[in-house]
């Protein structure tokens, strides 16, 4: 009992000296909740669009792999037939070029 | 850091000017009462066929020119197996770029380039190539008859506010000029020291000159209210770069050539920065497969195209490329289709 009094007597302080809140300040807060609820999504829709597209890139960047490889195993198998190499998967590593190749390339 | 101040190099200051060891040129305009000086800098000959020293003056100049390439360089392309055309209209191929000065020495020109990437470095026939921008604000600014003088001048002093700065750029002190410069410039120096009586610090001036950091150093205050260094300033960047490639988005129904396949990221970058830096531009990106990194270049629009560039990546780069075919239509079509459940 003695806590419910206490209790009622808080509210009716805490009333007094904060003040109720009137339809314009709770129209402003449901303005405010609009807003994020509103910001949120188009980060969501943003988040979504960026994820679709690095994902179509993906997909872009893997299918031109895949044609690349299927050249360069062309090119190798081409390559080993004409050296009397045995077939194999193995990647043929770009040698090094020396440091001076990109300077002579400059000339015309 | 990038240099903002530059050390005039010592001559008369009329007309264009260019200190090869700087790889700089300085553009002087009016009289000693009101002097203005425009600088570019400029790539220039190579150490087989060096720009050549001395006096001369703008005998013609041309926008768009022709390219009419001279015997020697024809030989030297022929014998590489590339063998080039007399004659090379204006365009995106012309070496020389949108406009040319020709100089009174027959055969030498200052100009543009199709390869913004030379300049500040040694690698023209001995013309003096300038960033297009440049050519042709210094086109703009030059009448015939203007007066070149090209001068090898390594080591450079000057004064500003009491400081005494030198400027040393790379040099062999072996080579004959390079040595009488040297010698010419340490003159001079104990002449200061004489004229001023303060003693200079010999040891960082030596210091200095082996760096050869190309920007001017602070070596000694000449006077006692001299100022400290002069104060780095902060430039903006750039929206775009000069000669920045652009590189195209990929298109799968475009022929690409795959011009390196290897372990390395670093080593995959390089090799792209290099084929997207070349004149004119072949666009190269790489790709990331597994633990290899793949250097495509393309898009190119047509198998002709393509082939065009496996030739240039040959000769020009020492790369041997692979056509590339267009994926086929239905796989376009699989990969435009985001997968299902997505």
């Amino acid at each position: 009992m003695k806590r419910a009094i206490l209790g009622i007597f808080v509210t009716l302080v805490a009333g007094t000296v904060i003040g109720c809140a009137t339809s314009g300040d709770l129209a402003k807060v449901q303005q405010q909740q609009n807003q994020t609820a509103a910001k949120a999504d188009q980060a969501l829709q943003e988040a979504q669009s960026a994820k679709a597209t690095a994902e179509a890139a993906k997909r872009q960047a893997d299918a031109a792999n895949a044609a690349a490889t299927r050249a360069e195993t062309t090119a190798n198998a081409a390559t080993n037939s004409a050296t009397g190499r045995a077939a194999g998967g193995q990647i043929q590593e770009t040698p090094a070029q020396s440091p001076d190749v990109f300077q002579k390339s400059m000339e015309k | 850091m990038l240099p903002l101040s530059f050390i005039l190099p010592d001559t008369p200051r009329r007309g264009i000017v260019i200190n090869v060891a700087a790889m700089r040129l300085f553009r002087y305009k009016g009289d000693s009462n009101r002097l203005t000086v425009l600088t570019f800098p400029v790539g220039i000959g190579s150490k087989e066929w060096p720009t050549p020293m001395g006096k001369m003056s703008v005998k013609r100049k041309e926008m768009r020119p022709t390219w009419h390439v001279p015997s020697s360089i024809l030989k030297a392309h022929r014998k590489k197996g590339d063998p080039l055309p007399a004659i090379v209209p204006p365009g995106p191929q012309n070496p020389l770029g949108e406009m040319a000065l020709y100089l009174s020495k027959s055969g030498y020109l200052i100009h543009g380039t199709n390869k913004p990437a030379s300049i500040g470095l040694k690698a023209t026939h001995g013309c003096m190539r300038l960033y297009p921008e440049d050519m042709k604000r210094l086109y703009d600014d030059t009448p015939y008859h203007t007066p070149v003088l090209i001068v090898n001048q390594p080591l450079l002093i000057g004064q500003l506010d009491g400081v005494l700065y030198l400027e040393a750029h790379a040099h062999n002190p072996v080579e004959q000029t390079d040595d009488r410069e040297r010698k010419r410039v340490f003159a001079r120096l104990q002449l200061i020291e004489r004229q001023t009586g303060r003693p200079l610090d010999w040891k960082k001036i030596e210091k200095v000159s082996a760096e050869a950091r190309g920007i001017p150093v602070p070596i000694a205050r000449l006077m006692l209210e001299s100022r400290d260094e002069a104060p780095t300033t902060e430039v903006k960047h750039p929206a775009k770069l000069y000669g920045k490639p652009e590189i195209p988005e990929l298109k799968l129904d475009a022929w690409y050539v795959l011009a390196a396949n290897v372990a390395n990221e670093t080593e995959a970058r390089r090799i792209a920065a290099m084929i997207n830096h070349q004149g004119p531009p072949i666009p190269a990106r790489v790709l990331m497969d597994g633990d290899r990194y793949r250097v495509m270049a393309g898009p190119f629009k047509d198998v002709a195209e393509a082939d065009d560039a496996i030739k240039r990546l040959k000769f020009d780069l020492e790369l041997s490329g692979i056509l590339v075919e267009p994926v086929s239509e239905l796989v376009q079509k699989l990969v435009q289709q985001p997968p299902p459940g997505a």
